[in-house]
């Protein structure tokens, strides 16, 4: 007997069925904006936002230069100030320094106003340039004649 | 559309901050200075330029050099103008920022300034439509007339009245500390802690010394009140005031030396 006729079944390579369970849905997207988005890019509907982004474009362009020369003008117009530092401190101390027999009044504060004020007006008529002649008029000519 | 709109309303309100950083900027002394010294190499530049194209015309005679030593008179005249005006901006920017300047000789000088700029200016604009050289030349001598009468001594006195403002600025702040030191020295007196005598006698050298470079700057006053409208001593004038000045200026440094010796004496114990 053919046993492999018997029992047909047995060898019969399995056959394996296709999946049935269902693939998780993906989130669905606005068929109108998916749409718009195909179009734009491939091109069909450019015409209509091509304006808008030209605009947009060139706007930015625009603020760049412009913000590249205000950045320019404004490092120009930088004029570096000193940092302020308190004056008293350091005058009171090496003014005490001088001093080997102090008085009662050496602390008095009315006397120190007095000596900041003193040094203060001190340095400004040695730093004044009172001459300036940078400012004299200008050596300018009308002598002539032909 | 509505996002666009709303993204250039952002940035605009970015930008307009920029320019109003931008607004807030002064005109400062340093700033008319430096627009003065530009203009003077201009000038510089383009009076080499005329005389060469002076010297070729007086040489051919042509009139091709002549139209070029025409254009080259231009060039500097207007140039030289711009000298003069942008000079007197920078006098009027230094004469608004000195605090010892009094109110009725900064008004009168501002005042003047302000009229030799209108006029240097009127006569800059109206130098293009001089229609030949010998145009340009009257011009020149209208231009040196205008310099030579109101405008050079104007400058020598608006200078002048600012180094009297810092004088003045000088003793006022000087005159308030000796006023200072007076309080003090007769608080310590009444007091009785301290011996003043020596204090006293110090102040009055202090004083003198004030007195002496009050005396000083109103004999510098007065000389640059009188200063004579001739180019030629304007000059050696201008140099005597600024001696009285220096003078007066030193009396002051010594007034500062005593009073610093006095606030040691009031500092020191008997």
């Amino acid at each position: 007997m053919d046993t492999q006729n018997q029992n047909p079944q047995t060898n019969q390579t399995p056959v394996i069925q296709p999946e049935t369970q269902d693939i998780p849905m993906q989130p669905q997207v606005n068929p109108g904006l998916k749409e718009r988005v195909v179009a734009l890019l491939k091109g069909a509907n450019l015409g209509k936002y091509k304006l808008v982004f030209i605009g947009v474009g060139v706007f930015f362009l625009i603020l760049i230069v412009f913000g590249v020369v205000l950045s320019l003008l404004n490092r120009q117009r930088v004029v570096s100030r000193p940092t302020p530092t308190p004056e008293g401190t350091s005058f009171q101390s090496t003014s005490m320094e001088e001093i080997k027999n102090p008085s009662k009044y050496a602390t008095d504060p009315a006397v120190l106003k007095i000596q900041a004020d003193v040094e203060a007006l001190d340095k400004d008529l040695n730093a004044v340039d009172l001459k300036e002649n940078f400012l004299r008029p200008p050596d300018i000519k009308f002598d002539e004649s032909f | 559309m509505k996002k666009v709109i709303v993204l250039l309303l952002l940035l605009l309100l970015i930008v307009f901050p920029v320019k109003s950083t931008l607004a807030q900027d002064d005109f400062t002394f340093e700033k008319a200075y430096a627009d003065y010294v530009h203009n003077y190499d201009i000038y510089v530049k383009a009076r080499s330029d005329f005389e060469l194209a002076r010297l070729n015309y007086l040489g051919d005679k042509t009139l091709a050099s002549k139209s070029k030593a025409q254009d080259a008179m231009l060039t500097m005249m207007q140039a030289r103008d711009e000298v003069v005006i942008t000079h007197l901006t920078a006098l009027r920017k230094k004469l608004t920022d000195t605090s010892g300047v009094s109110g009725g000789d900064k008004d009168q000088y501002l005042s003047q300034i302000d009229s030799d700029v209108s006029w240097f200016r009127t006569h800059k604009d109206g130098l293009s439509n001089a229609g030949s050289l010998e145009n340009l030349v009257d011009e020149s001598a209208n231009a040196k007339a205008k310099f030579e009468e109101t405008t050079l001594i104007l400058m020598y006195k608006s200078l002048g009245t600012i180094q009297i403002g810092k004088i003045d600025s000088f003793t006022d702040r000087l005159q308030k500390i000796v006023s200072d030191i007076n309080s003090k020295v007769s608080e310590i007196r009444q007091a009785g802690d301290k011996s003043t005598t020596r204090i006293e006698r110090w102040l009055i050298d202090t004083s003198a010394r004030i007195t002496r470079s009050g005396q000083k700057k109103d004999e510098a006053k007065k000389l640059l009140a009188t200063m004579e409208n001739d180019p030629d001593s304007l000059g050696d004038d201008y140099n005597d005031f600024q001696g009285l000045v220096i003078e007066s200026n030193q009396f002051l440094k010594e007034a500062v030396s005593y009073i610093k010796e006095i606030i040691k004496e009031v500092k020191t114990a008997d």
